[in-house]
């Protein structure tokens, strides 16, 4: 029974070691974004906080990874979640969208915070500082209403 | 005996709650029929077809937060939505229509008469992404 137990460690810390191995892209991290949204519309200071502390690690180039992020198996879910949300929104790339794709996502923006859709449920159990308060979404919320109407006016 | 008891407390219980259902009462509820704005224009073959088959649900009066939370049709022409806010909202219907996802299939087997025909679509549609061109000044 004792041999037993000792065979299923090996194996698992095998798999794990063998695990770390298999090839899987990181998403890329780049600090220099001149289509970022700060640099093309009003983003002030305390929406600025907000957004790179509860939103940027996933929806900008600006990834901060954690040590852990880039461990197997966990950097599998990590790295997927962070190609996902770039999709969705990537924050560095805001000149680029068009004027009718922003309407939307700033819509999202307002309704996902509001309804704490966003961030994720896990985000901040590992990100104490992600954590939103109630005002903290009203803002946000207020900020992206506010230039969805500068949008067409 | 322990497998009486099995099979009847489920039958009992589904049983009561169909019971008890069936005594639950829809309330009447006025909705108030669309109008036309300033920003956006609403004819009446479009119009007729949201008050019958939309506004139920998208409206300040519905009872499902979700529904009027996404779109709400009194918004469209009370002033509450931005231009930007309506763009997003015109885009959302087309995007919605052309996946066939409204009404809901649930609501539906509930409300089968709420379906809407390939012709109310297709006005729906057409309205809907004409409206978001004038909006967005295309």
């Amino acid at each position: 029974m004792r041999k037993r137990k000792k065979i299923f460690l090996y194996l698992l810390v095998g798999i794990f070691v063998l695990i770390q191995f298999y090839p899987i892209d990181r998403p890329v991290v780049n600090m220099d974004n001149p289509n970022d949204i700060s640099k093309h519309v009003n983003v002030p200071k305390d929406i600025s906080t907000i957004l790179k502390s509860s939103c940027y690690d996933c929806h900008s180039n600006e990834t901060v990874y954690p040590w852990y992020a880039n461990i197997a198996p966990v950097k599998w879910w990590v790295y997927e979640h962070i190609e996902h949300g770039r999709d969705h929104l990537n924050f560095s790339e805001w000149s680029t969208i068009s004027k009718l794709d922003k309407a939307e996502i700033l819509d999202d923006l307002s309704s996902v915070v509001i309804e704490k859709e966003m961030p994720l449920k896990f985000y901040p159990l590992m990100h104490k500082e992600a954590k939103l308060s109630e005002a903290d979404r009203e803002a946000l919320s207020e900020w992206a209403e506010m230039l969805a109407e500068d949008l067409f006016e | 005996m322990k497998n009486k008891a099995a099979i009847l407390i489920p039958m009992i219980l589904v049983g009561l709650s169909y019971f008890l259902h069936s005594f639950t009462v829809e309330p009447e509820v006025n909705y108030k029929p669309l109008t036309s704005s300033e920003n956006i224009d609403i004819p009446d073959d479009v119009k007729s077809i949201i008050d019958n088959k939309c506004i139920s649900c998208h409206s300040d009066e519905s009872k499902s937060y979700k529904a009027k939370m996404k779109i709400n049709f009194e918004k469209f022409t009370n002033g509450k939505y931005s231009n930007g806010k309506l763009v997003s909202k015109f885009g959302k219907i087309a995007k919605k229509l052309n996946a066939n996802k409204m009404p809901p299939e649930k609501y539906l087997v509930e409300n089968p008469d709420k379906k809407l025909t390939e012709d109310e679509t297709k006005l729906l549609l057409s309205w809907a992404s004409d409206q978001r061109k004038i909006l967005a000044g295309e």
